[in-house]
């Protein structure tokens, strides 16, 4: 391998960590069935389905419908995340998937990456056709289609191993470099 | 790894009861549509052939979300041949399945239900009939319905023993 190639190796791998270190992966609940999880900026104090639940909690208009998805997510924790339980949100080459399917101004946004491994992210209030027409949603949808682009260039790099239920992200001490030079 | 489930806990701790009962009343329904859709093999969008609906009908149903009329459940329930949901004193669905009610309650004795089953199976018998009537099939004599209540009827005796 020449030289600069190998250096673009490292390059590319500082860049997955430097991602990783910007976004925690955060374990919300573990079943045989299913692990949630969310993520977390490391700026923030708290994760993005913290930040979803706590916006909507105290709103009259939209609390019973939050009850209803934080209700909807313990169901799916204790029987899988299916398919058939998602809005499809996002594009075609991404996982990013939405709640609740039936009508609802509220939105949830997750990465649903298989029937056993989900991760929550944030949402808001849609009052336009599509997420893509507001700032705010298409933020949230981003940051998950960002996150899932991330874990898949550190999966091919070895940082990032996704097993039947979990997600694990390897430290940055327990890597060098040759790890990537590949 | 930093976890948040205590607060997860609370979350769902917080969710009153009856929004509680009612997401697990349509994530059961739906389950049930779904494994039963499995069982005879049939698609989504074949599924939704057969009843006369939408896809996205489908969809929603299965979604788990679905708020069900007593109507859908109906119809779903009649379409599978079984029902979707009991009723938690089972005293008004499918009567050839209820127990025998406390002894002072004279609107259902042993023999009423006895009865009633007699008419269901009469019911479906006169239904299977015009149907073969449609069908241009050669009708059944009185013997042979007489003969299908028979062997009916010690069809749910012989079932009863065993219980």
């Amino acid at each position: 391998m020449s030289v600069s190639l190998q250096h673009k190796n490292i390059l590319y791998y500082t860049k997955i960590m430097n991602s990783l270190k910007e976004i925690d992966l955060v374990l919300v609940n573990e079943t045989d069935k299913c692990t949630l999880y969310t993520i977390q900026f490391q700026n923030e104090n708290e994760s993005e389905y913290e930040r979803f639940y706590n916006k909507f909690k105290d709103e009259a208009e939209y609390n019973p419908d939050l009850m209803r998805i934080v209700a909807f997510i313990n169901k799916i924790s204790q029987n899988g995340a299916f398919e058939r339980f998602f809005r499809p949100e996002g594009k075609m080459s991404d996982h990013v998937v939405a709640l609740p399917v039936i009508s609802s101004k509220l939105r949830l946004y997750c990465l649903r990456l298989s029937d056993k491994i989900l991760i929550l992210g944030n949402g808001g209030v849609k009052n336009s056709r599509t997420y893509n027409e507001d700032d705010a949603l298409s933020g949230y949808v981003i940051t998950l289609q960002n996150f899932e682009r991330i874990l898949k260039e550190g999966q091919q790099k070895g940082i990032v191993i996704i097993t039947e239920k979990a997600i694990e992200i390897k430290d940055d001490d327990s890597e060098t470099s040759e790890n990537v030079s590949l | 790894m930093k976890t948040i489930n205590s607060k997860f806990q609370q979350m769902v701790a917080n969710v009153p009861k009856d929004v509680m009962t009612e997401v697990d009343l349509s994530f059961d329904i739906a389950s049930e549509i779904d494994a039963l859709m499995q069982e005879i093999g049939l698609s989504k969008k074949q599924f939704a052939d057969a009843l006369g609906k939408k896809p996205s009908e489908v969809t929603k149903w299965l979604s788990g979300q679905h708020n069900f009329t007593i109507r859908t459940i109906a119809m779903l329930s009649s379409f599978f041949g079984k029902p979707i949901i009991r009723v938690a004193t089972n005293r008004y669905v499918f009567p050839e399945e209820k127990t025998p009610m406390v002894a002072d309650d004279s609107s259902f004795s042993f023999g009423k239900k006895k009865e009633a089953v007699a008419d269901r199976l009469l019911k479906a018998l006169e239904e299977n009939r015009q149907a073969m009537i449609a069908r241009n099939e050669p009708e059944l004599t009185l013997e042979e319905i007489n003969a299908e209540i028979a062997a009916a009827r010690a069809e749910m005796k012989a079932r009863k023993e065993k219980e």
